[in-house]
């Protein structure tokens, strides 16, 4: 079967027989898949466990795989139907925390790149606390919006592969994206309001 | 701030408002087509208010593409790899050890060779170990036998700190260190060793005090 896709590709060569492809394809999505795992569960441990286990799905589900789509849609859609599985899971057997008693101390948490040498602390200081401002306001999106506008603005996947992703119409994606980029920018913008406030 | 029905909607915002907010979110993702794209261009050029909030939609996907932009520790993707392939049972592969990996085919594609070192193995082995015990009892000891060289990076940041103020201000590189950053090892770069959330107001305290003790330092 012809496809266009580099990762597709990769995934037939693996469906045939060749393991080092899901080696490849691991060290081409395991960074992106793990990002976008992060901001949906919010806890690093278990977007590492749930990264783990789509590429297990990825490993089983091989002799039945073909290449429709994107492979990187496939991809991202069992792990977020992995990562909903999870929500709902933790939902069932604790109580609701904040997102900000929700650290976990891991130090290898993605956070602010710092260029050594590079801005003065200040900017260093102001860079961070505007990364982890994004950070909260994203969680507080509807997953699905948060979902849908990850996929757009980071991975820039157009509607219809979101909605592949998603398991809904691009119609819904393009309103969903919407949604959740206004909101994003009005609770950044009453934040940052706040904090001007408060500074006075 | 306003209160949002459940989809997270502000219902103070009016129709029109909500259908700009569309357009402009289109055009971001590039789906709207170059005429109404053009008419929206138009409109955003002759109100300022438009333009404000066009730019902060458009600031949003700067601000998610800045939170992708961190990288992710190599060690922590290899580890999760390494875990990986201990539940798919399936041998190592190239990914993170191309060396390794290299050394390996190497070995495989001689298998004579492969043998004679695992027969040889052991003797070889004890004669090295005999030997450097020798020379370990020979040669004269340096002032401190356990010391190992720091990588030139780190031992530079590290003297920085230990210096503190006595020369004059510590450098951001010497600052970020002592608040908790450290040294990405697949970038090389400075990265944060606290999670995020912590750092709104501790981190400014922590700074203020370390600036504080280095400046005294530096005057006394």
């Amino acid at each position: 079967m012809q496809t266009s896709d580099p990762d597709a590709r990769l995934m037939l060569a693996f469906r045939e027989g060749d393991e080092s492809a899901l080696s490849e394809l691991y060290g081409r999505w395991a960074g992106p898949l793990l990002r976008f795992l992060e901001r949906m569960v919010r806890e690093p441990a278990i977007a590492e466990d749930l990264m783990q286990e789509t590429f297990v799905r990825v490993h089983g589900a091989r002799s039945r795989y073909t290449p429709d789509a994107r492979f990187s849609t496939w991809l991202f859609r069992i792990g977020r139907n992995l990562a909903l599985n999870e929500l709902d899971r933790a939902r069932n057997r604790a109580p609701h925390r904040s997102i900000d008693e929700q650290t976990t101390g891991d130090p290898s948490r993605p956070g602010l790149r710092l260029v050594a040498g590079g801005s003065g602390l200040e900017e260093l200081v102001e860079a961070r606390r505007e990364h982890a401002r994004v950070e909260r306001a994203l969680a507080e999106l509807p997953e699905r919006q948060r979902s849908a506008l990850w996929l757009a603005a980071v991975e820039g996947y157009s509607y219809a592969e979101i909605a592949e992703v998603l398991g809904t119409s691009d119609a819904s994606v393009k309103a969903l994206v919407h949604r959740a980029r206004a909101n994003l920018a009005d609770r950044l913008q009453e934040g940052g309001e706040a904090r001007r406030e408060a500074k006075r | 701030m306003s209160e949002r029905d459940e989809s997270g909607r502000d219902p103070q915002r009016s129709a029109e408002q909500e259908a700009f907010d569309a357009r402009v979110s289109a055009a971001i993702d590039g789906a709207l087509d170059p005429a109404a794209r053009a008419a929206l261009e138009r409109e955003i050029a002759a109100d300022p208010a438009l333009a404000a909030r066009a730019q902060a939609l458009h600031d949003v996907d700067a601000g998610l593409r800045t939170l992708a932009a961190d990288p992710i520790a190599a060690d922590r993707l290899e580890r999760n790899f390494e875990a990986l392939q201990a539940r798919l049972g399936s041998p190592a592969a190239a990914v993170f050890a191309n060396t390794a990996d290299t050394a390996n085919t190497a070995d495989a594609a001689n298998p004579a060779l492969r043998g004679w070192l695992r027969r040889a193995g052991v003797p070889i082995l004890t004669a090295a170990a005999a030997a450097a015990a020798v020379l370990y009892l020979w040669l004269p000891r340096s002032a401190d036998p356990g010391a190992t060289p720091a990588p030139a990076r780190m031992a530079g940041a590290a003297s920085e700190v230990e210096k503190g103020g006595a020369s004059a201000r510590p450098s951001d590189e010497a600052v970020a260190i002592a608040l908790g950053y450290g040294e990405d090892p697949a970038t090389w770069q400075l990265a944060p060793g606290v999670p995020i959330d912590d750092l709104e107001i501790i981190e400014e305290l922590e700074l203020l005090e370390y600036l504080a003790t280095h400046e005294t330092e530096g005057r006394g």
